[in-house]
């Protein structure tokens, strides 16, 4: 077929596709040219049902021309790859889907001994170190089947959930600031949380650089009511039972023992303050790329050279957000333990309730890599993605140095999570990174106008799991119709090496903002 | 739950019963001898006149399995001991009653050894006490662990066979006891050490165990040879000495063995680290919720 050349010097799905070339049967290449100035290559891993997903969406925003939206996730990718100061390459997982800026999914790293290395808020996405936590139990499937929708009513009068939600442990302004300084030490300081938690917890639970002061007045003000608060949107607690174990070595030392197991899954973020954090910030760097020349393709990825002030005053007030996140989920889990405690008359340690792991996967972090054969130090932008390191890395704790960091994948509302570990393929392929979830299929807007929310809660019904909603109307934003297929996911990065699969976990309970 | 072939055998050593685990079933003559003994001797759930039937050890099966079966049941277990497959876990369950009684029996003694082993094995570190009751705060006084008084010994320590089969054991483990320390440092030096030589191969422990006992059952006293290249050695090492890519078997053994240790010293380091924070928030923790504050449990 001749290739006949669009209006306006656009190019045609054809030409585009020019440009992608396969590796593996797990991994394609973005060469160079696909967009303008692109100092790396695009890296993409997708199996044969994602990958057409991800061409579909190039291919209608071809045919549609270049209006309104995202941009398509492939396009991103490469927008990303142009950045001053990325190392090596820009790297998609395969439940990217379009962000703002950055595609959510996508893995970015900049060489801190680049003065024109730049940090870039929408690489970290809105809600800074949105995440998940494990928190096993040593309860078997057989001792709540009876129990499960008093279990989630229990679940649903402990932690305050939806849109606007207050949180029920007792905060003051100055409690705050600490806070934001200390992440999971304040947690651990007031008794909300255990030693063994920080043990578990990715950074210890704690960004070191944090400095409240660079926070603005308004997302504490935002910040304060919403402490331990679960939030809406696809954020969830889950008892969940566990359904497959493919790696009996690492769920052992995981405290996986069995099938049927009981665990909680908790996946939330930084709420209102970590929203406000980012948008401050973007401001901020508009003013910064016009004084210090820097040229992007698309004004989504407004950034600032990480040396600069704004640069350094993002970090610093990222890293509080981040403190907020893992302080939110410890008090969420405390309140947990409290309803597990009452509803078994037991208390949490007998109950064995120890944290499993607690990821981040919206964040950027300062981190070393062997790039080329060299140790570098690297600013590893995360948006919709894990940090998945390998056995023996430093930075793990010393329960899992043998098996390699876990990954948690929360699944979408009603489908079934993966616990992973991290690979040294991943180490070098990805930066130590891996998938974070589903990845929408579908935007919320689509979603809103073609899925009915009673049909969404009567089909999870029919699966035999017990639901609280704080909203009904916003649930089928999060139906699993909405998402990628999070097995197609999880078995992608496992067959192109980047992360193990450990345990498969299926949820018999949620709770939803 | 089920028990490994081999601690089922330690349990029945540990019991004093000469004759071995038996084959586990129920119209065995040994699996009767040895069930008697232990309700005999350890159990003792059932009166003494009413153990008859159940010493009637050449009875029919339907006479002796149903004196089995109210054995069963006296001592709280409800599984069916007429389902073959059950067996194993009857036998189990059983044979972990007679340990808790004979633990119980003698339970000052065992008490104060398990506890200094315990402390070895996490490197001295004061145990952790239980965290967060139903009820929020409430959290144990400062000082309450501290206990200095003189605990009971068990009884046998000066034993001559005893000392010199421990400084047979530390030669073989290459641990160096200083001269002059008494047994109980020598037996925490070599528990420290099978500790850190064992802890990280564990699994591959008990799969070697559970294969074991698949296809011989009762054969406890089989040893299991652990080869350190059968655990996974994590990060690519960096040098090649046979020229094939892979590094020489004596390089990856000293590597893993490297790294064990090192995970252990880390381990140890960490749970005195965790000892520390509980420590300070005996001083600090005061948690607490009201849930005035915000919105729980309304749609």
């Amino acid at each position: 077929m001749g290739v006949m050349d669009l209006p306006g010097g656009r190019r045609t799905y054809a030409q585009e596709m020019e440009f992608l070339e396969r590796v593996t049967p797990t991994q394609w290449r973005v060469r160079e040219g696909f967009v303008p100035n692109m100092r790396v290559p695009g890296v993409f891993y997708v199996n044969k049902h994602l990958e057409t997903l991800m061409f579909d969406e190039l291919r209608q925003h071809v045919d549609r021309g270049d209006v309104g939206g995202f941009l398509p996730a492939v396009k991103q990718l490469a927008n990303v790859a142009c950045l001053p100061g990325i190392v090596s390459k820009s790297i998609a997982l395969p439940d990217v889907h379009s962000g703002y800026g950055f595609a959510i999914g996508n893995v970015a790293a900049f060489d801190m001994s680049d003065p024109n290395a730049v940090v870039s808020p929408g690489g970290v996405g809105f809600d800074i170190n949105c995440g998940v936590r494990v928190v096993r139990t040593n309860l078997h499937e057989r001792d709540v089947t009876d129990i499960k929708e008093k279990l989630a009513q229990s679940l649903f009068d402990h932690i305050p959930v939806g849109v606007g939600s207050q949180g029920i442990i007792p905060t003051s302004p100055a409690g705050l600031e600490a806070a934001l300084e200390m992440g999971m030490d304040w947690s651990l300081r007031e008794g909300y949380a255990w030693a063994e938690d920080k043990e578990h917890c990715e950074e210890y639970g704690r960004m070191l650089n944090a400095d409240p002061n660079k926070v603005s007045a308004r997302a504490k003000k935002r910040g304060l009511p919403q402490m331990g608060t679960l939030g809406a949107g696809n954020h969830y607690a889950e008892i969940q039972v566990v359904d497959e174990i493919f790696d009996k070595h690492a769920a052992d030392k995981m405290g996986i023992e069995r099938l049927g197991q009981v665990m909680v899954m908790i996946h939330s973020g930084s709420r209102g303050l970590g929203h406000q954090v980012a948008t401050d910030a973007l401001t901020e760097m508009e003013r910064a790329m016009a004084r210090d020349g820097i040229l992007v393709n698309d004004r989504q990825l407004a950034c600032a050279k990480i040396s600069s002030p704004e640069g350094q005053n993002y970090l610093s007030a990222m890293s509080c957000a981040a403190n907020y996140a893992w302080v939110n989920r410890s008090s969420m889990t405390f309140l947990c333990r409290q309803a597990f405690a009452k509803m078994f008359d037991q208390t949490p340690d007998d109950l064995d309730m120890h944290v499993v792991y607690d990821v981040s996967h919206n964040i950027a972090k300062i981190e070393e890599h062997v790039v080329d054969g060299e140790l570098k130090t690297l600013l590893v932008h995360r948006k919709g993605s894990t940090r998945a390191f390998p056995p023996h890395h430093p930075l793990i704790p010393v329960d899992y140095q043998y098996t390699g960091q876990p990954v948690l994948i929360g699944g979408t509302m009603g489908t079934c999570s993966y616990i992973l570990t991290g690979t040294e393929k991943g180490m070098e392929e990805t930066f130590g990174s891996t998938c974070h979830g589903a990845g929408r299929a579908r935007s919320r807007n689509n979603s809103r106008n073609k899925l009915d929310y009673t049909e969404v809660l009567e089909k999870l019904k029919t699966k035999g799991i017990a639901i609280r909603v704080a909203s009904p109307k916003l649930v089928m934003e999060e139906a699993p119709e909405s998402y990628k297929d999070v097995t197609e996911v999880v078995n992608t990065c496992h067959d192109a090496g980047i992360s193990k699969k450990a345990v498969k976990l299926r949820p018999i309970a949620v709770v939803k903002g | 739950m089920v028990l490994g072939a081999r601690v089922r055998a330690l349990a029945v050593d540990a019991l004093g019963y000469a004759k071995g685990v038996p084959a586990l079933a129920l119209d065995d003559r040994a699996f009767r001898e040895f069930i008697v003994w232990l309700e005999d001797t350890k159990i003792r759930a059932m009166p003494m006149d009413a153990r008859g039937p159940l010493r009637a050890v050449d009875a029919p099966a339907a006479a002796w399995n149903s004196a089995f079966a109210s054995l069963v049941a006296e001592t709280g277990c409800e599984l069916d001991v007429d389902d073959a497959a059950q067996t194993p876990r009857v036998f189990d369950h059983l044979l972990e009653q007679a340990v808790a009684l004979d633990y119980r029996d003698n339970a000052d003694d065992f008490g104060a050894v398990v506890k200094d082993l315990k402390l070895a094995s996490i490197g001295a570190a004061p145990p952790p006490p239980k965290r967060q009751k139903t009820s929020a705060g409430g959290v144990q006084g400062a000082g309450e662990r501290e206990d200095d008084a003189p605990r009971p010994r068990m009884r046998g320590l000066t034993d001559p066979s005893l000392v010199s089969a421990l400084d047979e054991l530390a030669a073989v483990l290459r641990v160096e006891i200083p001269a002059g320390s008494g047994v109980e440092a020598s037996a925490d030096a070599c528990v420290a050490a099978v500790e850190r030589f064992i802890a990280p191969f564990w699994s591959k422990v008990e799969e070697a165990e559970r294969n074991a006992g698949d296809g011989k059952e009762g054969r406890g006293d089989e040893r299991w040879n652990l080869s350190p290249s059968d655990f996974p050695s994590g990060v690519a090492l960096g040098f090649d000495e046979d020229g094939d890519g892979g590094c020489s078997a004596a390089a990856t053994a000293a590597v893993n063995v490297l790294r064990a240790l090192h995970v252990n010293d880390l381990r140890v380091l960490q749970s005195a680290v965790d000892a520390l924070l509980v420590q300070m928030q005996e001083y600090t923790s005061d948690p607490k919720t009201d849930s005035r504050l915000g919105r729980v449990g309304s749609g």
